[in-house]
């Protein structure tokens, strides 16, 4: 009996070493398999071109009465411009979706928005409860593949997000099931999206995320053609950094922009960059751009000017400004307000006047006039409260297209998602600025 | 159609609710009984979703380590099987506890070191732990050895749908209940040195 136990006792410690071995082995291998590190891939962008400046705005969105907030914007392989958003009752509402739509860029027109996903088919295909979904950011895959990331919430807050992915063959007119990014060993809480992915040179994706649970930093997450997280790198920690926006301007050196969520003045954009793809980061430190807690975005131009879209400005979002430097991010001069009510920041405007003056910046921005009023409504309702009301332009995203156009798409009031569209003769013929209001 | 790493998310929850019924004060077989129910009650979909799929979505899904011991646990109880080792149980929560102490507040920003990158596939922490699987077979304890050979094999065959080691390893839930049972005891040892201190003290 006892050596029957004996050799059942030898035979268990035998099992429990070959599934140790095994495992060693599968780990090994799985380690040697895994990608190792590469170098950013430099987009080819178009360069000036001998062309009347142009510049057009219009409205994306056009769903009254509702939330619609943090665009994106990605260029279709046939040259069209689809863009991404979340609208729905409110801010984190169950009834959010992420809407989307395409711009003719031959017409100027947005073709009619429509849903791309809803809270319900996404936890059906995760497979687990979903009770809000946030901030969509798309990409182009080295495969062709359009990408999309957006921000997933099970509980709590923006601090509970999760990323989730789904991808589309067909340029985004249907779209895989969804699978869930793990980016965080604690209960996966916390990392939003809002940058602009990029590639790597081995075809991995890019994607700047960032954390805001008990740190606010920013991180790049490296995803593969599959949605796989191969890697991370921390940008920046502590708590003072959000929404990084990587701008990459050769094979090994890149710019990391990011919002600054602290408190201590000067509230100024953070920045950190790298010159070995990526493997280190500078300590991130501010820099000489206003910024008052809230996102920005930038391209990287074809002669290695950086173009950024901005509020730049410490306090509020009511001003959207274009600064641009050409040297590399180390100084920065304004080039043109899109959107600028400061002046309405001293002597906030009751419910009518405000009303009138949407309605008026609505016409402007390319709306119908008898669509102007409506637009003025649906913003009331989200800007007005206890009888006084507020501009915010915010939550930029610019990119370039390949035909050299560049496109900007931002939050209008909380309420509409805006479309502006110049090219590099516009961009050329506005004066620019030092910080200090003096001219170049 | 639910996904591979969706399946096994869901059952190690699955798992985890078997394993509440085991502990409860039941016949052995009505326990066995409701285990198997709920089990199979946590993956059959009402509705969308189910019910394993919510607290999926806030928990994620239990680390491999988590699952082994709700299994030993459930299975132990309803088999007779003898309890773990002491010695090894506290090797066990030691380990999970000093890995969650190290791995969570710098993973969730505190510096500028994050100890869950290398969990992507970095070959130093393959090869420590390795090692240490090796060296807890070596010292006949082979819970913990099983606990990080089944981690990295389900890690290495993408077993859930997280890519990182770390979270076949640890999970938040496993480590609070490592990190409590070190606690109670620390805080039993550090009442009985209280009780006993005017003991020693008499007879001297």
């Amino acid at each position: 009996m006892g050596a029957r136990a004996g050799g059942g006792g030898a035979l268990k410690r035998v099992l429990v070493l070959v599934t140790v071995l095994v495992a060693c082995g599968a780990g090994v291998f799985k380690v040697i398999r895994h990608a190792g590190p590469a170098l950013f891939q430099v987009p080819r962008l178009a360069g000036p071109r001998d062309e009347a400046p142009r510049m057009q705005t219009s409205f994306i969105s056009t769903r009254k009465g509702v939330f619609a907030h943090a665009a994106s914007l990605v260029e279709t392989r046939d040259g069209r411009v689809r863009a991404f958003w979340y609208s729905g009752s409110r801010e984190g509402a169950r009834d959010v979706e992420i809407r989307g739509a395409v711009l003719d860029p031959q017409s100027g027109q947005w073709s009619a928005e429509r849903t791309v996903a809803t809270r319900e088919a996404t936890q059906r295909s995760l497979r687990r409860f979903v009770s809000k979904l946030g901030n969509p950011v798309a990409a182009r895959g080295a495969d062709g593949t359009l990408w999309l990331f957006y921000v997933t919430v099970s509980v709590g807050g923006w601090a509970g997000s999760s990323i989730t992915a789904i991808s589309s063959k067909d340029e985004g007119e249907t779209w895989s099931a969804a699978r869930r990014l793990v980016t965080s060993p604690f209960f996966n809480l916390s990392t939003l999206v809002k940058g602009t992915p990029f590639l790597y040179a081995d075809g991995s994706l890019g994607v700047p995320v960032y954390h805001e649970f008990i740190g606010k930093f920013g991180e790049i997450l490296r995803v593969d053609g599959s949605g796989a997280v191969l890697d991370k790198a921390r940008l920046s920690h502590g708590r003072f950094s959000l929404q990084p926006v990587v701008l990459v301007k050769t094979r090994s050196e890149a710019l990391a922009l990011m919002r600054y969520a602290g408190s201590e003045s000067p509230h100024r954009v953070i920045v950190a960059s790298t010159s070995d793809a990526g493997a280190r980061w500078t300590p991130p430190e501010k820099s000489s751009l206003s910024n008052p807690d809230s996102a920005l975005s930038g391209v990287v131009m074809s002669d290695g000017a950086i173009l950024v879209a901005l509020n730049d400005v410490e306090h509020d979002r009511d001003v959207l400004s274009l600064a641009v430097s050409r040297d590399g991010g180390v100084r920065w001069s304004a080039v043109r307000d899109l959107e600028n009510q400061r002046g309405d920041r001293a002597a906030p405007l009751d419910q009518s006047r405000y009303a009138s003056t949407v309605a008026a910046l609505a016409r402007d921005s390319g709306a119908a006039p008898a669509d102007a009023l409506a637009i003025a409504e649906s913003v009331k309702l989200r800007s007005c409260r206890a009888g006084r009301c507020g501009f915010q332009f915010s939550y930029p995203y610019l990119i370039q297209a390949g035909g050299g156009d560049f496109h900007l798409a931002y939050t209008w009031n909380s309420a509409f998602i805006k479309h502006v569209r110049f090219n590099r003769a516009w961009l050329e013929r506005q004066p620019e600025k030092w910080p200090d209001g003096r001219p170049h | 159609m639910a996904g591979l790493t969706d399946l096994t998310g869901l059952a190690g929850l699955a798992v985890a609710a078997a394993a509440a019924c085991m502990s409860a004060p039941l016949s052995r077989r009505t326990r066995a009984a409701c285990a198997i129910l709920v089990a199979i009650l946590a993956l059959v979909p009402l509705g969308d979703l189910p019910p394993a799929a919510y607290p999926r979505g806030v928990t994620g899904d239990l680390s491999v380590a988590s699952v082994l011991l709700l299994l030993r646990f459930a299975l132990g109880r309803h088999f007779g099987w003898s309890s773990v080792d002491a010695r090894e149980k506290l090797a066990l929560q030691v380990l999970i506890a000093a890995a969650a102490v190290a791995l969570y507040p710098l993973a969730l920003g505190i510096g500028p070191f994050d100890p869950y990158r290398p969990g992507f596939g970095s070959p130093w922490l393959v090869g420590v732990l390795s090692l240490a699987a090796l060296a807890a077979w070596g010292a006949r304890m082979p819970l913990v050895a099983l606990c990080i050979a089944l981690a990295l094999l389900a890690w290495a065959f993408g077993w859930y749908e997280s890519e990182n080691l770390w979270d076949y390893l640890l999970d938040p839930l496993l480590s609070a209940w490592a990190l409590g049972a070190l606690a109670l005891r620390g805080a039993r040892r550090l009442l009985r040195a209280r009780a006993g201190a005017p003991a020693h003290r008499g007879p001297i």
